[in-house]
């Protein structure tokens, strides 16, 4: 799987309602993801919202996803609805990063990439080989590639369609 | 390099001889218990989906969601489990209804369910609760389908954190206090690693404490809470014990990324919030700050020791009259033991009410009479603190231990209650 895309970097501790403030948990709850999307990362960055463009990718620093699992959803969705096409991070909470990869939203820690990008430049990542490319400064890096079940995962569009192929429901997806 | 409690469960779970770090993995689960907020039974109904093993299965009616607006609405969403469960052949037992309920990852330790050496899911936030019992015990809300199709779960190995305690905790101080210790003193480093805990200090612990603690994962920022099996353990789960198990313990060199002591006699009361939970502080620093709302229960907190510690501090006094106290047990038999103690009259004489087991007031969706209103401040044992968890943003939460919350229940106002307890002491002297 590539990624490719816009990169919009952030910094450590970003937490799951600073992606999406609890105060829009009732359009959360309510699935209605686009109603999150216009308020991604609204008190860190107003108009942050407005400026991602479908393809973008958002890389946060250090321990990206904390704060309580009920929040997850909302800002995983909101942020996929926004446009964002990728979740990565230097580390990641393993719970929001397991809760994006079986949503479908490409998301992984890659310790050190945010020395090879800065915001507003373009990214190229193969996740299947770990070589990223910044397409702006030309600049590579390799890292781990991502496992075969997690792009396994990606790959089926998130975990439930995975797991309905495993046990022969096709039917369902 | 030797291995920790975690990777020794998830090896076995996985069928492999060892598993390490950062490596991907399929690990067979033993247990999935379900809240009564579900996501997935419409679409398994729709296509005809079948559960890899109904038996392991277990529902839990908790939450009793009450807002029309929640697709999870209780009187929509507890006839559709009643029905889901007969069609899928999950047993009547494993539905724990009206009168059997409590809270879904209290009642699988409760009824031996979670046990030692297993991977127990379940698809409510504070489910590492169950890594009490020497489990790997971990919550997926939205990512339940896969697992109950396959009867598995890809997991990435996670690096361990190892706690080491020592000490007996103070007359008073509980798990409570021992989780925003470790959000102040691990929050910012644990990084969604497991704590795995080990020391002298674990045995002098209650059951009921070591849920309190292992609920905590997620605010302290781990990804679960595994508790190594002691006499304790074994002890609590003879009667219970679904089946025969096999606990877990570290390699002496296991790979521990970190280790951290903490000396549980040096634990004094703490309060988190409001609005952060990692805003914590001593109680003499929030004395005196007007309450007028009090809660006593959730899954942090409402397990039978909890309920008596209140009922220690509110024995022959009186709420104050400026605030409303609601007592929620977390489960039908801890209600009954509570009732059968005679906490619950306690409670009760005290001028607090005392509702329906499960979450209680911890949200402000569930069935609970406690709803905050502009510009209230709410003492709770609950889990949360953030804007509008319990009823208007602008109302404040703030968290404590159950004595703390009976002793500002009394007052009025945030007080610290050494004071209750030492009487009670002397007078049972």
């Amino acid at each position: 799987m590539m990624l490719r895309g816009r990169v919009w970097k952030f910094g450590d501790e970003i937490g799951a309602t600073d992606l999406v403030s609890a105060r829009y948990d009732k359009e959360g709850m309510a699935r209605k993801w686009d109603e999150c999307a216009k308020h991604v990362l609204e008190d860190m960055d107003p108009a942050f919202a407005a400026s991602v463009r479908k393809g973008d990718i958002l890389l946060a620093g250090e321990n990206f996803g904390n704060g309580h699992a009920h929040y997850y959803m909302t800002a995983i969705m909101g942020c996929s609805a926004a446009g964002l096409a990728a979740l990565l991070a230097e580390s990641f909470n393993g719970l929001f990063l397991r809760a994006a990869i079986d949503a479908g939203v490409p998301a992984w820690s890659f310790k050190g990439l945010s020395s090879l990008v800065n915001s507003g430049e373009n990214l190229e990542l193969d996740l299947q080989t770990g070589v990223a490319r910044n397409l702006t400064s030309g600049k590579t890096k390799q890292f781990d590639p991502v496992s075969d079940i997690v792009l396994g995962i990606l790959a089926a569009g998130g975990s439930r369609n995975w797991a309905l192929r495993r046990v022969g429901a096709e039917h369902a997806i | 390099m030797g291995q920790t409690m975690a990777a020794k469960i998830l090896a076995k779970a996985a069928g492999k001889p060892r598993v390490d770090v950062g490596e991907v993995v399929l690990a067979k689960i033993s247990l999935m218990t379900c809240l009564d907020g579900t996501t997935f039974i419409d679409s398994f109904n729709k296509h005809d989906l079948k559960l890899w093993d109904p038996t392991k299965v277990i529902f839990c009616f908790d939450h009793n969601f009450q807002p029309e607006w929640m697709p999870q609405v209780a009187w929509r969403e507890h006839p559709k489990i009643r029905k889901f469960a007969k069609q899928q052949g999950i047993p009547d037992e494993n539905v724990y209804d009206i009168g059997r309920n409590g809270i879904s990852h209290q009642i699988p330790v409760e009824e031996g369910w979670a046990l030692p050496g297993t991977v127990c899911i379940g698809a409510d936030t504070q489910s590492s609760t169950m890594g009490a019992t020497n489990s790997f015990a971990l919550p997926v809300m939205y990512g339940a389908d896969p697992i109950l199709l396959t009867g598995d779960i890809w997991m990435i190995v996670p690096e361990c954190v190892r706690v080491n305690l020592s000490g007996t905790l103070r007359k008073g101080v509980n798990g409570k206090d021992i989780v925003y210790r470790l959000i102040q003193d691990l929050g910012s480093s644990v990084n969604g690693r497991v704590i795995e805990f080990s020391g002298p200090g674990v045995a002098a612990l209650p059951m009921d404490v070591r849920l309190a603690i292992a609920n905590g994962a997620v605010q302290i920022g781990a990804l679960t809470i595994i508790f190594p099996a002691d006499e304790t353990l074994t002890a609590y789960l003879n009667e219970r014990a679904r089946q025969p198990f096999e606990t877990v313990a570290p390699d002496p060199d296991a790979d521990y990324v970190a280790t951290y002591s903490l000396d549980l006699s040096d634990i004094n009361y703490l309060i988190a919030g409001p609005h952060e939970i990692d805003l914590i502080r001593p109680i003499a620093e929030l004395e005196g700050l007007e309450v007028t709302a009090a809660n006593i229960g959730s899954c942090a907190s409402g397990r039978l020791s909890d309920l008596a510690l209140a009922a220690e501090v509110l024995r022959g006094r009186k709420v104050h009259p400026g605030v409303r106290l609601v007592v929620t047990p977390i489960s039908a038999e801890t209600y009954r033991e509570a009732m059968a103690a005679g906490i619950l009259q306690i409670l009760v004489d005290a001028g607090g009410t005392v509702t329906q087991p499960g979450c209680g007031g911890c949200y402000s969706g569930n069935l609970s009479p406690l709803k905050l209103g502009d510009g209230e401040r709410c003492i709770s044992t609950s889990v949360e603190t953030l804007r509008g968890r319990m009823g208007s943003a602008e109302a404040e939460i703030l968290l404590g231990n159950a004595a703390v919350v009976a002793a500002s229940a009394i007052e009025g106002k945030v007080a610290n209650p050494a004071k209750y307890l030492l009487k009670q002491t002397e007078l049972a002297s």
